[in-house]
């Protein structure tokens, strides 16, 4: 009898979970919003309770976070957004930030992840604001890449790195999620960069937004760094110029 | 010889608790048959309205439902509704997308056909116009009983489906194209049949017909 009550609350709560505009909009349950930003249009999501969601072959689960952790991450992403306009977003088709807790995609920990069919980024609000800050610019590249991948060859991209440099395409080492920006660059910001032509891309783009000082000075020492900050640079520009 | 035996006082209680019994279970029987018993019925004719032009009037199982478009709004959206609507080809399409308490989409004129539902491909299907750009730039509030343009599944683009809210959802403003508010008969929408657990409804309800308000009167 127990088990027939749980098997009919259970069924109850996926529907009933699923019966709003958020669901309907980027598929996933359970979330509520947090913050409407009327300057750039971009809308804020915090989970009401854990939400497991499928994103093409991956599964993403996250929790429902703490409101301080919350509200300090939201104002962090803000104020790192805002250096771009409303037009922007609107053009690299961006709409919704997701701040949750305990990321997972395909049962792996992660900092971020970017779903551009749904418009929308999700942020792991659960780690230091260096590392966040630093997120927060990757998985928005990852929005533009999918949208402007004509200004951001992999052929050209490819041709930056040494001849006998191969990207690992797949993670054994957890070292190998690390962001933290490398002692000895040759030609990636991070550790993360040396998966594939896409994370590179992105790291490149994250370092080139939130960290411009340190940016500026390693590329004078990194000739390949200097190549793929002029290229994400004027990837950039094209798209600026298109709006 | 036979004797005639009175009844005892708990026999005719036991007599009068049956045929209560009777009573009560034949008519929760017609009222839970009767899904539209208590909704009220929409009088096209007892109503009057400023734009005429633009009243839609859709009859489903439980009445009326009288829709005002807004063409200032969407103007290129809803000359295609009122299009489809003068060909008659929304009439038996299936509500095949109801999510309960939230919104009922209809719309399907390739798989939701009365007769010829086709239940592997319902809501994917394309009517026999092209594309439409979204119209979602004018700011409009999505509130219960809003109707919008639903997005065709290649893409940023609409076609023929479209849903009506039942309960709001502004976020859904600058996502789908508004083409205007149901103002009558509100109450016949949520008593259409959803699909229980799933979205997509097997077996389900059919728009009977939909038509312009002038069309009627004439």
């Amino acid at each position: 009898m127990k088990l027939n009550i749980l098997i009919l609350l259970f069924f109850f709560t996926i529907f009933q979970s699923k019966a709003d505009q958020i669901y309907e909009l980027i598929k996933i349950p359970n979330l509520k919003i947090y913050q409407i930003d009327k300057e750039n249009n971009l809308r804020y999501l915090t989970p009401k309770k854990d939400f497991v969601t499928n994103s093409g072959i991956n599964n993403i689960s996250c929790k429902k976070p703490n409101n301080y952790r919350v509200e300090k991450k939201y104002l962090k992403t803000k104020n790192e957004l805002n250096v771009f306009k409303k037009k922007f977003f609107e053009k690299i088709k961006l709409r919704y930030i997701v701040l949750c807790e305990g990321l997972k995609v395909g049962e792996i920990n992660a900092l971020g992840f970017a779903n551009p069919e749904m418009e929308t980024i999700l942020l792991n609000i659960n780690i230091n604001d260096n590392d966040f800050e630093r997120v927060i610019h990757h998985e928005v590249f990852h929005i533009i890449e999918n949208n402007y991948k004509k200004f951001f060859p992999d052929t050209v991209w490819a041709k930056f790195n040494n001849p006998n440099f191969y990207y690992s395409g797949s993670i054994t080492n957890p070292e190998a999620y690390s962001l933290t920006k490398l002692g000895n660059t040759n030609g990636f910001f991070s550790e993360y960069a040396k998966y594939s032509i896409s994370e590179d891309m992105a790291e490149t783009f994250s370092y080139i937004n939130s960290r411009e000082k340190y940016v500026s000075e390693v590329i004078n020492l990194d000739k390949i760094l200097n190549k793929k900050v002029i290229f994400i640079k004027e990837g950039m520009s094209n798209i600026k110029k298109s709006l | 010889m036979l004797t005639k035996i009175k009844q005892s006082k708990s026999e005719k209680i036991l007599l009068i608790f049956l045929i209560l019994l009777t009573i009560f279970a034949v008519s929760s029987f017609v009222l839970i048959k009767n899904k539209c018993l208590f909704v009220e019925k929409v009088k096209v004719d007892k109503l009057t309205f400023e734009n005429r032009e633009n009243i839609v009037v859709m009859n489903i199982n439980c009445g009326n439902v009288i829709i005002e478009l807004l063409p200032e709004v969407s103007p290129n959206a809803v000359a295609r509704f009122k299009n489809i609507i003068a060909n008659k080809e929304y009439d038996n399409v299936a509500f095949h997308r109801v999510v309960e308490n939230f919104l009922v989409q209809a719309g399907d004129l390739e798989f939701g056909k009365k007769g010829n539902v086709n239940y592997t491909y319902i809501g994917s299907g394309k009517s026999k116009y092209s594309l439409i750009k979204p119209e979602k730039d004018k700011p409009f509030d999505f509130k219960k009983g809003s109707v919008g343009f639903a997005k065709s599944k290649n893409g940023d683009m609409e076609d023929s489906e479209f849903f009506i809210l039942l309960s709001e959802a502004p976020l859904f403003e600058g996502e789908y194209t508004p083409l205007g508010n149901v103002t009558h008969g509100f109450a016949a929408l949520t008593k259409i049949k959803s699909g229980n657990k799933s979205e997509y409804v097997l077996r389900p309800d059919f728009i009977n017909s939909l038509r312009m308000l002038p069309e009627i009167s004439n």
